[in-house]
């Protein structure tokens, strides 16, 4: 069971599964969602846990999800076999960036109160979900917890991208229907 | 060449181009490509402090088209180009409203209160105690009402009084002994919304006395949907009806809402009662830009402010670009072919579509270390905002 603080409804301490957590309000609730960060050094498939990498990028392009990812240049086997998975979705960008050691996610929903982020220490990894020990905040866009939100979201879909040493390795390709 | 993305597109003064004034305060002062509808709501505003002597409004539009900045925009200028007929300074006050299912009217005037905050209150009263002679008999005169009169000199006090009476002015529940305490009679709103409004009345008038002007800025109103109760619905429409009535004349409010046509808007929000009393030019429409006009005069003004025209001027003629510095960092097709998309589609065409489409492309150029935004990175970001 996850531990939660009980004085603000809208921030979460999340400490088992955190991230999990993340994408379990994301593929069950059913709000539009126009925009999704996922910010960790490390990725993998996720085999094994109960949404894998694979889940998630066909619901991002089922619901053609604008997706930004920032992670590190993968060097071993599993990374470049995650990359791979990311590679064939037309929907999601990604940078990578050896200084990268946050670990934050963010959903932008509409309407915005639909919105929520997780960050922590968990990475988007099977592993993060199913045997290390990790903490995470998981806010809501809600009352105390939308400008926490909006400002996350800012920082890893603004900030993060620009940034010189966010290279761009593969860039949203969706939809190239020109005039 | 500078390395930051800043420097590269001769930014002025921010990061990115991307506009959001509840994550940089500053931007609240843009207000681009709608010089009518601006010049309207600062004119409505304007006359609202003759009469009703504060600004009653509501403001809806589809999703992205700007509610958000409108209402940050209209609060920037009413605290820095205050109105002539405004008596006083403007406090303004802004709030995401958030509403379940089964939120009643209490729960509006607990989120109005939590956000005009504690300490403001208090420090209007000990400005009124610091300059009246007879601060007990001004506290009673605009309080109203002996209940609210005596949180007001409770609240005052300081200490665990104060704060009880404080909870007792959000709407809290005090126990009898609490209640006793504070020397209050019961709970506010024991007989109904019409006690919440009147001691939100009551603090516009206390402000009032002390040189301030209180109006909300309440976005997202479109939560009210999310009310399945009748009993909870009416509480809201029975809040709202008697903030926009005539008798309140000490507490402005803007509201903002989502909505593509009027007879989206929450029906407690647009019943006659209400419209009638806030008036109808006082319920106005932003409209997606659409028009190409619209969307030019939108793109150029945006870019005319958030780039440094110098700095931009002296690159184009340093590295020969093939751009003008009014549509920088764009080039001149490149520019029209956002424009181009921008229109394809009406209910597409909104200012954070736009604005989302040129910090991507920006972004994208960037990544390509291009100093111009040519035609094929707007073939390739634009279909993905408006396609």
């Amino acid at each position: 069971m996850a531990n939660y603080t009980t004085d603000c409804r809208h921030i979460r301490l999340v400490t088992e599964r955190t991230v999990e957590h993340f994408l379990q309000r994301l593929f069950l609730r059913d709000v539009p969602v126009r925009g999704l960060c996922l910010v960790s050094p490390f990725i993998n498939t996720m085999e094994g846990s109960r949404f894998t990498l694979t889940h998630l990028s066909e619901k991002i392009r089922r619901e053609r999800i604008p997706t930004y990812v920032v992670t590190r240049t993968p060097v071993e086997p599993w990374q470049e076999e995650a990359m791979v998975i990311l590679a064939k979705n037309e929907w999601v960008e990604v940078r990578y960036n050896n200084s990268v050691h946050a670990k934050v996610y963010v959903t932008a929903a509409t309407p915005e109160s639909e919105s929520f982020a997780l960050f922590g220490s968990g990475n988007l990894t099977g592993r993060s979900i199913e045997t290390n020990l990790e903490v995470g905040m998981l806010i809501v866009a809600q009352g105390q917890g939308r400008p926490l939100v909006e400002e996350l979201y800012y920082w890893a879909n603004n900030r993060l991208r620009i940034l010189e040493e966010s290279k761009l390795h593969q860039p949203i390709r969706a939809k190239r229907r020109k005039l | 060449m500078s390395n930051t993305f800043k420097d590269w597109f001769c930014l002025n003064g921010r990061e990115t181009f991307t506009i959001d004034p509840k994550v940089n305060p500053t931007d609240a002062r843009f207000y681009f490509g709608r010089d009518p509808l601006r010049d309207r709501m600062k004119k409505q505003i304007s006359r609202a402090f003759i009469d009703p002597q504060v600004p009653k409004m509501m403001i809806y539009g589809a999703y992205g088209s700007g509610k958000t900045q409108t209402l940050h925009y209209l609060a920037y200028e009413l605290v820095n180009t205050t109105p002539k007929a405004c008596k006083g300074k403007p406090h303004v006050v802004h709030l995401d409203i958030e509403v379940q299912s089964k939120s009643m009217a209490e729960q509006w005037h607990l989120q109005m209160m939590e956000g005009l905050g504690m300490a403001t209150v208090q420090g209007w009263l000990q400005s009124l105690f610091a300059k009246s002679s007879n601060f007990e008999q001004d506290i009673d005169k605009l309080a109203g009402d002996p209940n609210l009169a005596m949180a007001f000199k409770q609240l005052r006090g300081g200490g665990d009084l104060a704060f009880n009476a404080w909870r007792w002015l959000t709407g809290a529940k005090l126990s009898p002994k609490e209640l006793v305490e504070i020397k209050v009679t019961r709970s506010l709103a024991d007989v109904g919304v019409g006690d919440m409004v009147a001691a939100l009345q009551a603090i516009g008038n206390l402000a009032r006395i002390v040189g301030i002007c209180l109006v909300f800025f309440i976005d997202e109103m479109d939560e009210l949907k999310n009310i399945k109760q009748g009993d909870a619905a009416e509480s809201w429409h029975m809040f709202t009806r008697k903030l926009a009535d005539s008798s309140n004349s000490s507490v402005g409010f803007v509201l903002g809402f989502t909505a593509v046509t009027v007879d989206e808007a929450p029906k407690m929000l647009i019943r006659e009662d209400i419209i009638s009393r806030i008036s109808r030019a006082n319920l106005l429409e932003l409209e997606t830009l659409s028009a190409p006009a619209n969307v030019k005069a939108f793109v150029e003004e945006m870019l005319a402010h958030l780039i440094d025209q110098k700095a931009a001027d002296k690159l184009i003629k340093a590295e020969k670009l093939p751009a003008a510095v009014s549509t920088y960092p764009f080039s001149a097709s490149a520019f029209d072919l956002l424009c181009d998309y921008a229109c394809q589609d009406a209910i597409k065409s909104t200012p954070r579509n736009i604005i989302r489409t040129i910090n991507e492309c920006a972004i994208a150029a960037w990544d390509g270390q291009k100093m111009i935004i040519e035609d094929d990175i707007v073939n390739e970001i634009a279909p993905i905002v408006f396609g």
